[in-house]
C-alpha cells in the first residue's frame, strides 16, 4: 500500500510533467521553430524546456510529499512514520516511484526528440540516446531527493535551482567539469546522435547520483521531525 | 508478563540548547489509562514523539512492553502494538475516508474490522468524502478510528479530543474507557483537559519544565492531598512556609491556602500557634493538584 500512497501522491504531478513535454514539444513542432533555427539549436532549445520540465518533475515528485516541512504534510508525515514500516523502506518506495515516473518522462522526451529529428535514427543509436540521457538526468532527480529531505519546502526549488544554476557557472569556468557535466552529457549539440557515448560522464553522473542517494538515506534516517 | 507498558529511565532530549526533557522518569503500569499532563512545552509531545521513534533521545532508557527501544527494528516491531494520535491530527490530503482506513489496515494483521465498523457509524464518517473536505473534528475522529481499530495493545495519544464538540468528546472519551477495560489496552494521553482527564484516567503524571514532579493512582494521589485554607485577623503570616508537611503556601492578604500530604491533622494542629480565625480543610481535584505543582505554587 505504501506504492499506491505514493501513486496517489504523485499522479498529479506526473501527469502535469508529461503533459509539459507533450505540450511544449507539440507547439513547437505546431509553430514550426524547427523550420527557423539549425537542427543542433533546436534540439538543444527543445532540450532545455525539457530539461526544466524534468526538474520540476523531479522537485514536484519529492517536494510536498516527501519529508516537507509544510504543516499539513509534516502533520501527516507524523502519521506515516507512527506505521510500523522502517524509515528506508518509505524512503526505498518514494524514490523508486519518483525514479520511475521521471525515467518515463525522460523516454518520453528522448523518444519525441529524435522522432523530430529530419535524420535517420537507427534503433541502436536511439537507445544509446535514451540511456545517456537517463543517466545524466540521474544527478539532477538525486539532487532534488536530498533536497526534499533537507529543506523546507519553500527552499527546496530555490536551492536545487541554485545549485545547478552554480553548476553550469563552474563549467563555463573550469573545464574538466564541463569534460563530465551531465549537461553536457545530454546535449546533442556536444555528443550528437552518432557520436561515441561519453562513458566518463556517464560514470561520473552515476557516482555522482549514488553519493547524493546515500546522503539522501543518511538523512532521513537520522533526521528528527 | 506483568512489565510495564511504558517506562522510562533518565529519558533527556535537547534541541540545541534548550533541554525539553530532563531525566524522566515514568512507567506506565499495563491497562491503564495514563494521563499525561503539562503546560504547554513542558515535554509532552517531545516525549511521545520519542516513544514513537520520531525523535532520538539524547540520553536515558525506554522500553515498551519490556522491550528496550534501543535500535530501530525495535521500534518498528513496538509500533505494530501502537496506535498513535498526533497533536495535529493530520491524515493524507490525497486520499478518502475509506483509502486512509484501508492503507491503515494494510500495516496491520490484527485489524479490527468491528472496531472499525462500530466506530464508523458512531462516529458518522462518510466514507467517500476525502480528508481535506473533513471538519477538523472529523479528521480526529477518523484519526482515533485508524488508531484504535489497529488492535493495538497501546495507545499513545496526544490531545485526542481537541477539535471535538462535547458530546463527541463523551462519545471518545466513553470509547476510551471501554477499551481499556474491555480490551485491556492500555492508554497513554496528553491532554490539557483536565476534567477529561480527571474523568476516565486512573493514573496521572505531571511534568513541568522536562520532569516528573508529581505521578501516581490519581484515586490515591487525590486523597493523600488536602488543601487548608486559613483566614487571619491580620496579612497571612510568612512564617507559615516553615510548616512541616506542606507542598504549597500562597498567601493573600488576610487568606493564607497549602497543600498538605502527610498527617493533615497534625499541619492543622501545627496552624494553631498562628492564631487563624477559620481553619478548613478541602478535599483537592486534579486542577489544584496540576496548579500547585506545575505552577510552582
Amino acid at each position: 500500500m505504501l506504492w499506491y500512497k505514493a501513486w496517489l501522491e504523485t499522479r498529479w504531478r506526473f501527469g502535469y510533467v508529461a503533459g509539459f513535454i507533450l505540450g511544449t514539444l507539440g507547439i513547437f513542432q505546431l509553430v514550426g521553430i524547427s523550420k527557423q533555427i539549425g537542427p543542433g539549436l533546436r534540439l538543444e532549445s527543445t532540450l532545455m524546456f525539457c530539461f526544466a520540465a524534468l526538474y520540476l518533475a523531479g522537485s514536484g515528485i519529492n517536494t510536498q510529499t516527501f519529508y516537507s516541512a509544510r504543516s499539513s504534510f509534516h502533520g501527516s508525515m507524523l502519521f506515516t512514520l507512527s506505521l510500523p514500516v522502517s524509515r528506508l523502506r518509505l524512503f526505498m518506495v518514494r524514490a523508486a516511484l519518483g525514479a520511475f515516473e521521471t525515467c518515463f518522462c525522460v523516454c518520453l522526451m528522448g523518444a519525441l526528440t529524435l522522432v523530430w529529428l529530419s535524420g535517420p535514427v537507427s534503433t541502436g543509436q536511439f537507445f544509446q540516446y535514451g540511456m545517456r540521457v537517463l543517466v545524466c538526468t540521474l544527478p539532477v532527480f538525486a539532487l532534488s531527493t536530498l533536497l526534499a529531505c533537507l529543506l523546507d519546502e519553500m527552499w527546496q526549488f530555490t536551492g536545487g535551482t541554485l545549485l545547478l544554476l552554480l553548476v553550469a557557472a563552474l563549467q563555463i569556468r573550469f573545464k574538466f567539469i564541463a569534460e563530465f557535466s551531465p549537461f553536457r552529457g545530454m546535449s546533442l549539440l556536444s555528443y550528437p546522435i552518432a557520436a561515441p557515448v561519453p562513458w566518463g560522464t556517464l560514470a561520473v553522473s552515476l557516482i555522482l547520483s549514488m553519493i547524493l542517494f546515500f546522503a539522501s538515506i543518511k538523512v532521513v534516517r537520522e533526521k528528527e521531525y | 508478563m506483568n512489565e510495564a507498558a511504558i517506562e522510562t529511565h533518565g529519558l533527556s532530549k535537547s534541541y540545541r540548547d534548550k533541554a525539553a526533557l530532563r531525566g524522566l522518569e515514568l512507567n506506565v503500569p499495563r491497562g491503564s489509562i495514563y494521563g499525561f499532563l503539562g503546560r504547554n512545552g513542558a515535554g509532552k509531545t517531545t516525549t511521545l514523539k520519542l516513544l514513537m521513534g520520531i525523535l532520538r533521545r539524547d540520553a536515558g532508557e525506554m522500553r515498551i512492553f519490556g522491550e528496550a527501544m534501543d535500535s530501530e527494528a525495535a521500534q518498528v516491531e513496538a509500533r505494530r502494538r501502537i496506535g498513535f494520535v498526533s497533536e495535529d491530527k493530520e491524515l493524507y490530503p490525497f486520499m478518502t475516508v475509506g483509502q486512509m482506513i484501508r492503507f491503515t489496515r494494510s500495516f496491520f494483521p490484527g485489524w479490527r474490522r468491528d472496531l472499525e465498523e462500530k466506530y464508523l457509524e458512531l462516529f458518522r464518517l462518510p466514507l467517500n468524502r476525502s480528508v481535506p473536505k473533513l471538519s477538523k473534528g472529523m479528521r480526529t475522529q477518523l484519526m482515533i478510528l485508524l488508531a484504535m481499530a489497529r488492535g493495538a495493545d497501546l495507545l499513545v495519544m496526544d490531545e485526542p479530543t481537541s477539535g471535538l464538540d462535547p458530546i463527541m468528546t463523551e462519545e471518545v472519551l466513553q470509547a476510551l474507557a471501554d477499551l481499556a477495560a474491555g480490551e485491556g489496552v492500555t492508554i497513554f494521553f496528553s491532554s490539557h483537559q483536565l476534567t477529561e482527564v480527571e474523568q476516565i484516567c486512573d493514573h496521572v503524571c505531571l511534568i513541568d519544565d522536562g520532569q516528573k514532579v508529581l505521578d501516581g493512582v490519581l484515586d490515591d494521589l487525590k486523597s493523600q492531598y488536602r488543601r487548608i485554607v486559613l483566614v487571619f485577623d491580620s496579612a497571612a503570616p510568612s512564617a507559615l512556609a516553615g510548616l512541616k508537611g506542606i507542598d504549597h503556601l500562597r498567601r493573600a492578604g488576610r487568606t493564607a491556602s497549602m497543600l498538605a500530604h502527610v498527617d493533615v491533622e497534625s499541619v492543622v494542629a501545627c496552624t494553631q500557634e498562628f492564631a487563624p480565625l477559620s481553619v478548613e480543610v478541602h478535599p483537592v481535584t486534579l486542577k489544584e493538584l496540576f496548579m500547585d505543582h506545575v505552577r510552582g505554587g
